[in-house]
């Protein structure tokens, strides 16, 4: 187990499986060695750390193109163990709607709650949590691209561009478009 | 502590006005292509971003692509372009040919081909080039006649018809080459292509391998299923590799023990050797002692790992085992055997429960 202390003076102890998602615990855990030394985590409140310690199991590993490429599951058997894990490496795609929906429960929190998820997962150098949300939302839109309308009000992204420049840098990437 | 973002955060109800832009580039960079083309379109911080990773790997799969890649890299000098404060061509890094079906394939694709290959060649940051054909293939060929890559360190080139000659000639054009690639389906003779040289090539994979000789820095072979019934004579040219350090083959002509005594006989000085062999589990008592015997050849190996089935063996059986191929080889430090790694501590094997990485090389 190890110890870790959030901005708010609050103790956790985690599983050193959980902590060691997080590229800079791992780290800091290495260089201490074995130790009962709490690690302090001075960006992180109590309230994000419990979030991002919460999902036990889930999906690790993402290709560039940002789908799910593994399950590793840890060795830590969690109820909210999601139904992605039981099924077969290659319906990819399906995956992606299971991890969804479980994922869905998970970060189900308002907007800022979310934003200090994804700065804590990059402070923490957790990948996969960082682009869960992302990819959660992406996953809704198998079959074709994701309106460019529906991710500015997603990310509350305001238009600068005319419609004739819309048009013209819709044009020269026509041809980067997925199968 | 509280971060600084937050508050702007509360000022402006938007993510893009303080998520740090390191952040918003990270979540982008795990994006489709769909996604990243709908994402340019969003705002003009967007598409400074979302276009780099676009641009950074451009996969082509068929022709309609090809002339609108070539169309834009043509065509992109309108104002908003300013915006990258880069050049589209020095986005690329990665360029890859996928035409696994034949959908690029056209008569009269010559004109299209020479002009991809011009472009290419002057694109300054290209590192990577893997080209994927399913027939013999003009686009294909070309690129490997005009393209002159100044930059390459990885090449990848999977034929399934023969391998055409331009082919070597590439190669020995792009001395800069450390990571190969090559599969040609059992159609191109390895000694018919002895003349390869790449002095800087450190990493091979593939289903065949060539006069060593002249690829004298390779510390790493992997041996993907290889056409021929008979690996020694592959193994005997591995053999002259004095840089070779790790060997991966995955071969179901043999089994484990054959494949352990061929390469101790041919390739004694690797430290690191993986294979997937015709798989008997658990192994006989008779096939422990060969593997043995075959141990005692090696000069340095440090790791052995020989895949299996997870069945259900024998803890005790299989700790008397690694002790005794650790007998046989001192230098050994980790051994895989049915799926379970051990490793050497303090003058003992222990088992080492698994990790998530080793479960992935699973």
């Amino acid at each position: 187990m190890v110890l870790l202390v959030t901005s708010d003076n609050e103790q956790f102890q985690t599983e050193k499986d959980i902590v060691e998602r997080s590229v800079l615990i791992k780290n800091m855990l290495e260089d201490v060695g074995e130790s009962d030394q709490p690690i302090p985590l001075p960006n992180v409140s109590s309230s994000v750390l419990k979030k991002v310690t919460q999902p036990s199991t889930g999906p690790t590993e993402i290709d560039v193109r940002g789908r799910y490429l593994s399950t590793a599951s840890t060795t830590v058997e969690s109820p909210s163990r999601p139904p992605i894990l039981e099924q077969s490496q290659d319906e990819t795609r399906k995956r992606t709607t299971d991890i969804s929906e479980w994922d869905q429960k998970f970060i189900t929190v308002d907007q800022e709650m979310l934003f200090e998820i994804i700065l804590a997962a990059n402070y923490l150098d957790i990948k996969s949590l960082l682009c869960r949300r992302w990819l959660q939302d992406g996953s809704q839109h198998d079959q074709g691209a994701r309106p460019p309308e529906e991710i500015r009000k997603l990310f509350n992204i305001v238009n600068d561009f005319t419609p004739e420049e819309e048009a013209q840098i819709k044009k020269e990437n026509e041809w980067a478009e997925d199968r | 502590m509280p971060v600084l973002a937050r508050r702007a955060a509360r000022e402006y109800k938007s993510i893009i006005r303080w998520l740090p832009n390191e952040i918003l580039a990270e979540i982008t960079s795990y994006s489709s292509n769909s996604d990243l083309v709908a994402l340019c379109t969003t705002s003009r911080l967007f598409y400074a971003m979302a276009m780099r990773v676009l641009y950074h790997t451009v996969t082509l799969w068929n022709s309609a692509q090809l002339d609108g890649f070539l169309w834009t890299m043509a065509a992109h000098d309108h104002p908003i372009a300013a915006l990258l404060t880069a050049r589209l061509p020095d986005l690329v890094r990665r360029f890859a040919i996928e035409d696994k079906h034949g959908m690029l394939w056209r008569q009269d694709i010559t004109f299209q081909a020479e002009a991809l290959a011009a472009l290419l060649s002057k694109l300054p940051h290209l590192k990577s080039v893997e080209l994927c054909a399913c027939t013999p293939d003009k686009l294909t060929d070309t690129l490997l006649e005009r393209g002159s890559f100044k930059k390459l360190s990885q090449f990848t080139y999977t034929a399934r018809w023969q391998i055409s000659s331009p082919l070597v000639s590439f190669l020995n054009r792009h001395s800069t080459i450390t990571h190969l690639t090559l599969y040609h389906h059992g159609a191109l003779q390895p000694s018919a292509a002895g003349a390869i040289h790449l002095p800087n090539l450190r990493s091979y994979r593939g289903d065949c391998f060539f006069e060593a000789t002249a690829m004298p820095s390779v510390t790493y072979v992997y041996l993907d299923r290889p056409g021929d019934l008979d690996i020694e004579p592959t193994l005997k040219q591995l053999g002259a590799l004095a840089a070779l350090r790790q060997l991966v083959i995955l071969f179901h002509g043999l089994t484990a023990a054959g494949i352990v005594d061929c390469v101790a006989r041919n390739v004694p000085q690797v430290e690191i050797l993986i294979s997937v062999g015709r798989v008997n589990t658990p192994m006989s008592p008779e096939e422990t002692l060969e593997i043995a015997a075959s141990l005692e050849k090696f000069e340095g190996l440090s790791h052995l790992h020989l895949a299996g089935e997870v069945n259900d063996r024998d803890h005790d059986e299989d700790l008397s085992t690694v002790t005794m191929w650790g007998g046989a080889c001192k230098t050994l430090s980790s051994i895989g055997l049915h799926y379970a790694f051990w490793q050497k501590s303090k003058g003992n094997w222990v088992e080492i429960p698994l990790s998530r990485d080793v479960r992935r090389y699973r």
